[in-house]
């Protein structure tokens, strides 16, 4: 198993499991009390709650019994002020509905008398009999009056009840089961005994409509905020539902003075009604006929069997139990009541799970979100240590794997400092030192070979090189003797060269003489043409003087012609007087336009003499520049033959020493043919002693091939030393 | 009568001897800004402010071309009031005059209304020369810019 693996099956894995575990265990702790707390709290305001319904109920059973004691203290008898104290008090209680006071019969003694002097009306304060039965009622906010009914009804709740309870217990007061009475309101009643002397003389009460109390419950669970789902049902001491803000078939009345053992809900989640009918006194009971809702697999007695099973401890509190399923919400809820001493009561919360858990699932939710967040973390940083650890490691033992195997071109690349970077840093290091120590080693085998190799083509150089140089002294005895034949031949050559450059040297002095004589003549010949160019010039100026001349001519021949005009015109004016001097003036003008015609011929011969003097000037220009250029050519080439004659001048003594070092030359090659001799000797003795050199070198290469092969196994870092690329052959030629 | 011969462009007309005072070579003028192109400049001939006229700017519209032949013929213009003054001419190639017969002289041929000058033509042994009417030369809006001042007749008239 590799070290990572190890590291993260042996350590991370149970970490996370117990980490996992601990957190685990910690929040269904956390849940458990969340909820308790939850729970309590919730109780706490339903206590609250039902202290308030019992205020309120204490209050109109106060209020009750505050009339009984007016009755018995002094106001029992005085009818007309009987009648104004219970208006008083219903106009003073707007959330009453009604307020009575009810004698028996005759009890004032004032039955007859009082039906004498107030006739019976059915909206009058007595029944038929005289008997004082007020009632003041408050109908769509009016207040009216008129008697008590049905008091002596077996079913009655109000009198025949407080009577009897007066009677067999001493009450003091009591409230009525709610029921239906006339104009469709449902009410309860508060009523007290009006004792004098121990004598049940009759009863005073007021009566509540049941809306006040459920205003009374939506106050309550306004109270609640910000449970939603939160709902009260108030149930009487006769364990019917005074009010409830469950929802059911009749929006209107509610499940009011519904018994607690006809609460069935139908499929549709809402509470059925239609199996209900209502008694003499307006009670709501299982109507005759209709079959019993336990019997019915469609309806679900959940309400009845848990508000049955709460109200046989009715003085008790029932906290929150385990949570049931409730049908009209369709959803796991708790249920709870608290009892309201006055009257008997009782009053019961319920709330769905899913909201009571609200708060407390966001905060379980948000410390598994935190929690894993850490875990995780952690998880992360010791994969990521782990993970670095096991990389280098790694690497260390390939390194030291390729070592073994020869290989030293390995890279090792150490980036931190702790114990396994000292490992790779090692690593590094012996690699280092191996491939300097291989390297060095490679490199002295490399040269020694190239060494024995060199040692082995020079021996075998000078082996030819003594060869060649016997059969070379032979050839150059041979060619000595040519040599000393040749130079007798060249000395009669030279005699005869240095003749004919005698009589060229001769020939060039006579050139440069005769082109010394024609430079001269051309010399002259230019400054001849110089001399013409001028006298050419001198024409030129001679020629202007002409024009001008011809110009003045030319101005008189026009004066003349212009007088001889101006003289034809006086001759006219003159008439018959001018004829003669017109006649001259005609000759003089005929003299001045023949004039005019031979100025005209002149100047033109004068300009084509002009024209071709020019053109000769040009010429003649020409024509100097001509020779001036033959001049110095001539100059140029006497030069040239001057140099050659130099030259052939300075031959002639050379062809002496030549001829001088050509005898000398003759007599040394016959020294040169007997030291060659000599040569061949020593030639022969050299070759015998390369034999044994040869021997020793082969022994070298021998000895350093070896050691090559050995060294050969390592693989060194540093490119170009390595022996696969060996610049010459593995093993050395044989000497032939 | 006696015609004072000059060329306009290529032709040979004649002036009447009779109304030139004068030909005198073509001095140097003094140029009179602001005047149409035909009034060359104004030069003193025996004492009087003598206008120049180029002629050939007048009847052809390019100016005369400077050579020794053009020259001034000074004449004697006849204004209104049975005066004359004292108006140049500048023509090209005035060197001749020529004697011409009256009976020689005949009738133009053709009017030209843009030139009210021309009058009778002469036959001579240098060809067709047509004679110019000195008062018909001058348009009178230019008569009247030359003369319109001063009246006066030359002193020197005859």
């Amino acid at each position: 198993m590799k070290l990572r693996s190890k590291f993260l099956l042996t350590v991370l894995l149970p970490m996370v499991a117990v980490l996992y575990g601990v957190l685990g265990w910690n929040l269904w702790r956390s849940y458990h009390e969340l909820m308790d707390n939850q729970l309590r709290s919730i109780e706490l305001k339903l206590e609250d709650a039902a202290a308030r319904v019992d205020s309120s109920n204490r209050e109109a059973v106060t209020v009750a019994r505050v009339m009984a004691l007016a009755q018995e203290n002094g106001l029992f008898g005085h009818r007309e002020q009987s009648l104004q104290f219970a208006q008083a008090v219903l106009e003073e209680y707007p959330q009453f509905i009604g307020s009575y006071f009810g004698y028996e019969p005759n009890a004032d003694g004032e039955d007859a008398a009082f039906l004498a002097t107030h006739p019976y009306r059915p909206d009058g304060a007595t029944d038929a009999s005289g008997r004082f039965l007020p009632y003041w009622v408050r109908i769509n906010g009016k207040i009216t009056l008129e008697p008590l009914e049905q008091m002596e009804n077996p079913d009655s709740l109000y009198y025949r009840q407080m009577k009897a309870n007066y009677l067999a217990r001493g009450d003091k007061y009591l409230i009525t089961e709610p029921y239906l009475y006339k104009d469709g309101n449902y009410i309860v009643e508060q009523t007290s005994p009006i004792v004098i002397n121990n004598q049940f003389e009759g009863i005073a009460g007021v009566d509540r409509g049941l809306d006040s109390i459920s205003e009374i419950l939506h106050d309550l669970e306004a109270s609640l905020a910000p449970l939603q789902t939160a709902n009260f049902i108030v149930v009487s001491g006769g364990n019917r539902v005074v009010a409830a803000t469950l929802p059911s078939q009749d929006p209107t009345q509610g499940l009011r003075s519904v018994p607690v053992e006809l609460l069935y809900v139908n499929g549709q989640g809402q509470f059925e009604t239609s199996f209900l009918g209502t008694d003499s006194v307006g009670k709501s009971i299982l109507r005759p006929g209709a079959p019993n809702p336990a019997s019915d697999p469609n309806l679900d007695g959940t309400y009845a069997r848990l508000l049955g099973q709460m109200l046989q401890n009715r003085d008790q509190f029932h906290p929150f139990d385990t949570p049931f399923f409730d049908p009209v919400r369709q959803q796991l809820s708790y249920i709870a009541s608290a009892p309201v001493r006055t009257g008997n009561w009782m009053l019961v919360l319920t709330v769905t799970r899913d909201e009571l858990m609200l708060p407390v699932r966001s905060r379980i939710v948000f410390s598994i979100a935190t929690s894993s967040g850490g875990i995780l973390l952690v998880a992360f940083m010791f994969v990521v240590a782990v993970n670095s650890i096991s990389r280098r490691i790694g690497r260390a033992v390939t390194v030291a794997q390729q070592v073994a195997a020869g290989d030293l071109t390995a890279d090792v690349h150490v980036d931190c400092r702790d114990e396994t970077g000292q490992l790779l840093r090692a690593n590094r290091d012996m690699i280092g030192s191996l491939n300097s120590l291989i390297g060095q080693v490679k490199r002295s085998s490399i040269q020694l070979i190239s060494t024995a190799n060199e040692i082995s083509g020079t021996a075998k150089m000078q082996e030819t090189t003594v060869q060649d140089f016997g059969s070379s002294t032979n050839q150059i005895a041979a060619a000595v003797k040519e040599i000393s034949a040749t130079s007798q031949e060249l000395l009669g050559a030279m005699a005869g060269v240095s003749t004919v450059a005698s009589d060229t040297a001769g020939l060039a002095d006579t050139g440069r003489q005769q082109l010394a004589d024609m430079k001269s003549k051309m010399q002259s010949l230019a400054g001849a043409t110089t001399s013409i160019s001028q006298k050419l010039t001198a024409i030129t100026e001679k020629a202007q003087a002409i024009t001008g001349v011809i110009t003045a001519i030319t101005k008189v021949a026009d004066q003349t012609n212009l007088l001889s005009l101006n003289a034809a015109i006086e001759a006219e004016k003159a008439g018959e007087y001018g004829l003669g001097f017109g006649v001259v003036a005609r000759e003089i003008r005929r003299l001045a336009d023949q004039t005019a015609v031979s100025v005209l011929d002149i100047e033109n011969m004068v300009r084509d003499m002009q024209t071709a003097v020019s053109a000769g000037v040009m010429e003649m220009d020409k024509f100097t520049g001509e020779v001036r250029i033959g001049v110095d050519e001539v100059g140029r080439l006497g030069q040239h033959l001057e140099t050659i004659l130099h030259q052939v001048q300075a031959l002639l003594p050379r062809f002496g020493q030549v001829k001088e070092g050509m005898t000398a030359q003759s007599a040394g090659a016959q020294q040169i043919n007997e030291a060659m001799t000599g040569l061949t000797e020593g030639a022969r003795q050299t070759a015998e002693s390369r034999q044994e050199f040869d021997k020793a070198v082969r022994n070298l290469h021998a000895a350093v091939e070896a050691l090559r092969r050995e060294i050969a196994r390592f693989k060194v870092a540093e490119g170009g030393t390595g022996l696969t690329r060996l610049p010459f052959p593995a093993s050395p030629k044989k000497p032939s | 009568m006696l015609l004072v011969l000059f060329t306009l462009g290529s032709q040979r007309y004649g002036l009447d001897a009779g109304v030139v005072e004068m030909i005198v070579p073509a001095l140097p003028l003094r140029a009179v800004p602001g005047t149409p192109p035909a009034v060359v400049g104004v030069f003193a001939f025996r004492n009087q402010v003598t206008p120049v006229i180029d002629l050939a700017q007048l009847a052809l519209g390019q100016p005369a071309r400077p050579a020794m032949s053009s020259r001034y013929v000074v004449t004697r213009f006849p204004l209104a009031g049975g005066t004359e003054r004292f108006l140049a001419l500048l023509a090209e190639r005035v060197n001749e005059v020529c004697d011409v017969p009256d009976d020689r002289l005949r009738p133009p041929g053709v009017r030209s209304p843009g030139a009210p000058f021309l009058g009778p033509v002469a036959d001579t042994p240098g060809g067709l020369v047509q004679t110019v009417t000195l008062a018909q030369l001058l348009p009178p809006e230019l008569q009247a810019l030359l003369f319109a001042e001063e009246p006066a007749a030359p002193s020197s008239a005859p």
